[in-house]
């Protein structure tokens, strides 16, 4: 057993951090203030090849495999959440729904634009009567010769205002549910009846857009159809599963910026005549943060590891999402707490860091879901059946 | 055109620590990077290979490890990385370290200038530059920025300590590269990967270059006597008072010594 990270990913760490610290964290002010993230800082991004970092060389990625896009995630949270939302989005689903499952000539056509970040991508499967139930979408695609005609709309889609593609889910056959009913296709923001409907704005990441879809007899070739009609909600589930240890990445990164902001804070904060430091209550919070911010590390790395060396990592995956955030969640809680009223106040990081992380315990299933997945497999393998 | 960057690896001095009962600097938990002033060298040396199509070779002498900092360059999108590294090397002076380089840059074959930094973070002398241009009779351009390529020769400026001076010499020559020069590019993602998959550095042994340990022993003029650790400096007068006393406070000494003035606006 080793777990000393290879050479090319140490200098894709050095690299990532670099720019995360130097590039992207001084711009946070703006991307608050903003609700955007600058086009400039993102053209310097894809420069740099930041929306590929996964994906195979030949289709313009950096061939970083999962455990580079886990260095990724976990550096880029550090830097700015909105950033790395807008990233992580663009990459683990919404641009992995198209390599997981596309054809050749898919892949050939979207992902080198996704991988250059000349175009962003985004995931869209949730609708209003469908989030964590997502076998009810109703969004509908009828076939009309060459083309497949959507009507409906999808909500709270992550990237929504900046993506020009789109991976999308829908009903192709109505009698089949689910199971053989439900088709991906790959939708760019210039077909003909798609538009944006409300653009949602949100207690945290606000960097990171997140806006509903309209499709108005929207027409789509079907040469756009992801992998095989009434499959979709198959690619749709494969790609979620493959998402979420980077979303575990990330918790691990925004845990240790958190950590790094209470140790400062807990140096210089003097009370009662000593930093607060010397304070058992502080050192207390401070250890279950760093107990549990390693036990997260060693989660996520042995989930790239699996997932890089060909092993099954589907059910880890999941308790990746589900514990990442959850420990992010008691993180930031226990920085507030620390922090006092300063914690509390928007002047200070650590109330941006409060409400940046609450999403990550509900976006990419949430955890409740995770829940139940992780115990259906448990009776699964027994023999008990249970239906979420 | 073939520009060749000397680059060193040194320590993060952020990560040493320094031991004044041993004076000695503490080297056992520090970080080892490129020397930050390296990177304005590069910076250069890459934008010559972009606006003119330049093959730019990073080239360095240290231990083994400072392969790290070669494949950083190469992640960086640098043509060729030569690693010119043995034992013999170890803690040689600025004077051998030109002469070791010089014979690995002639090694290398024509080329049409070579960038350095303009000093080391490790011992900070600003003499390696110097002396590689001598090594190959070179001109040389010191603290150089706006530097400019056109047919056959350089421009720059030259920094001097008020104000600066623009030279102007045929090609080859060596030009060290001032801080602040351009801003270094980051490496690319995909370089960096790539850095390691896919490229490869070239390693460079003394029998290499046909030198032995007495030429390295004749090139060196720099006897190191004794090393200390520098006088401590007094520590500050520290205001802890409340942040609105203690603006107060700044103010009040700045005034005493005479270090504000009033400036009537409108």
């Amino acid at each position: 057993m080793d777990f000393t990270f290879e050479k090319k990913h140490e200098l894709l760490r050095r690299t990532v951090r670099e720019f995360a610290q130097k590039e992207i964290a001084p711009r946070t002010p703006e991307i608050e203030e903003t609700h955007a993230i600058p086009l400039d800082l993102r053209q310097e991004m894809a420069a740099l090849g930041f929306f590929g970092v996964p994906f195979p060389t030949e289709y313009g990625g950096s061939g970083a495999g999962e455990t580079g896009y886990c260095i990724l995630m976990e550096e880029l949270m550090k830097g700015n959440p909105s950033v790395a939302v807008l990233v992580g989005a663009h990459t683990s689903i919404g641009a992995t729904a198209i390599h997981l499952d596309g054809s050749d000539k898919l892949k050939q056509k979207y992902l080198p634009p996704l991988c250059r970040g000349e175009k962003i991508a985004a995931f869209a499967l949730t609708e209003p009567d469908a989030g964590s139930d997502a076998a009810s979408i109703s969004l509908s695609a009828i076939r009309e010769g060459d083309s497949y005609i959507l009507d409906g709309s999808k909500i709270w889609i992550t990237n929504g205002v900046d993506a020009e593609i789109f991976s999308v889910f829908a009903v192709t056959d109505k009698t089949m549910g689910y199971r053989g009913g439900h088709t991906a296709f790959v939708v760019e923001k210039g077909f003909p009846g798609f538009s944006l409907g409300t653009v949602d704005e949100k207690m945290g990441i606000v960097g990171s857009t997140t806006a509903e879809l309209v499709f108005d007899g929207c027409r789509v070739p079907a040469d756009n159809v992801i992998g095989q009609v009434g499959m979709g909600f198959l690619t749709a589930m494969r790609t979620l599963d493959h998402g979420r240890h980077g979303l575990g990445a990330g918790c691990l990164g925004g845990v240790e910026g958190v950590l790094k902001t209470c140790l400062e804070y807990g140096k210089y904060r003097e009370q009662f005549g000593v930093p607060i430091a010397q304070k058992q209550a502080i050192q207390f919070m401070i250890a279950d943060m760093i107990t549990e911010m390693e036990a997260l590390r060693s989660l996520v790395y042995r989930v790239a590891w699996l997932a890089d060396s060909g092993r099954p990592y589907r059910q880890l995956g999941g308790i990746c999402k589900l514990f990442g955030s959850e420990v992010l969640a008691r993180a930031v809680d226990r920085g507030v707490q620390i922090h006092g009223a300063l914690g509390y106040m928007r002047d200070y990081p650590m109330e941006q860091m409060y409400r940046d992380a609450r999403i990550t315990e509900i976006f990419e299933g949430a955890n409740e879901i995770q829940r139940v997945v992780i115990a259906m497999e448990a009776f699964r393998k027994l023999g008990v059946r249970i239906e979420p | 055109m073939k520009v060749i960057v000397p680059i060193k690896q040194v320590y993060d001095r952020g990560t040493i620590r320094v031991s004044r009962s041993r004076g000695i600097l503490d080297t056992r938990d520090a970080k080892l990077m490129m020397n930050p002033g390296d990177r304005y060298a590069l910076e250069e040396a890459l934008k010559l290979k972009d606006e003119l199509g330049a093959r730019v070779v990073a080239i360095s002498m240290g231990p083994e490890e400072a392969e790290d900092i070669l494949r950083e360059a190469l992640a960086m999108h640098v043509d060729e990385a030569v690693l010119v590294t043995d034992d013999a090397f170890a803690d040689v002076d600025a004077s051998a370290a030109a002469m070791i380089l010089g014979e690995a840059i002639k090694k290398l074959g024509d080329y049409d200038l070579i960038l350095t930094g303009y000093r080391a973070a490790g011992d900070g002398t600003g003499e390696f530059g110097p002396r590689l241009s001598q090594y190959l009779g070179l001109p040389q351009v010191l603290r150089a920025t706006h530097l400019n390529v056109d047919g056959g020769s350089l421009t720059a400026r030259r920094m001097l300590s008020s104000g600066y001076a623009v030279v102007e010499a045929d090609l080859p020559v060596l030009a060290a590269v001032d801080m602040g020069a351009n801003k270094p590019r980051h490496p690319s993602l995909p370089g960096s990967i790539a850095a390691y998959d896919e490229r490869s550095v070239t390693v460079w042994a003394a029998h290499d270059l046909g030198l032995t340990p007495d030429d390295i022993a004749e090139s060196s003029c720099t006897e190191v006597r004794n090393s200390f650790a520098g006088p401590e400096r007094e520590r500050g007068r520290l205001i802890t008072s409340s942040p609105r006393e203690a603006a107060r406070e700044v103010l009040e000494e700045l005034k005493s010594r005479g270090l504000t003035h009033r400036q009537t606006v409108g």
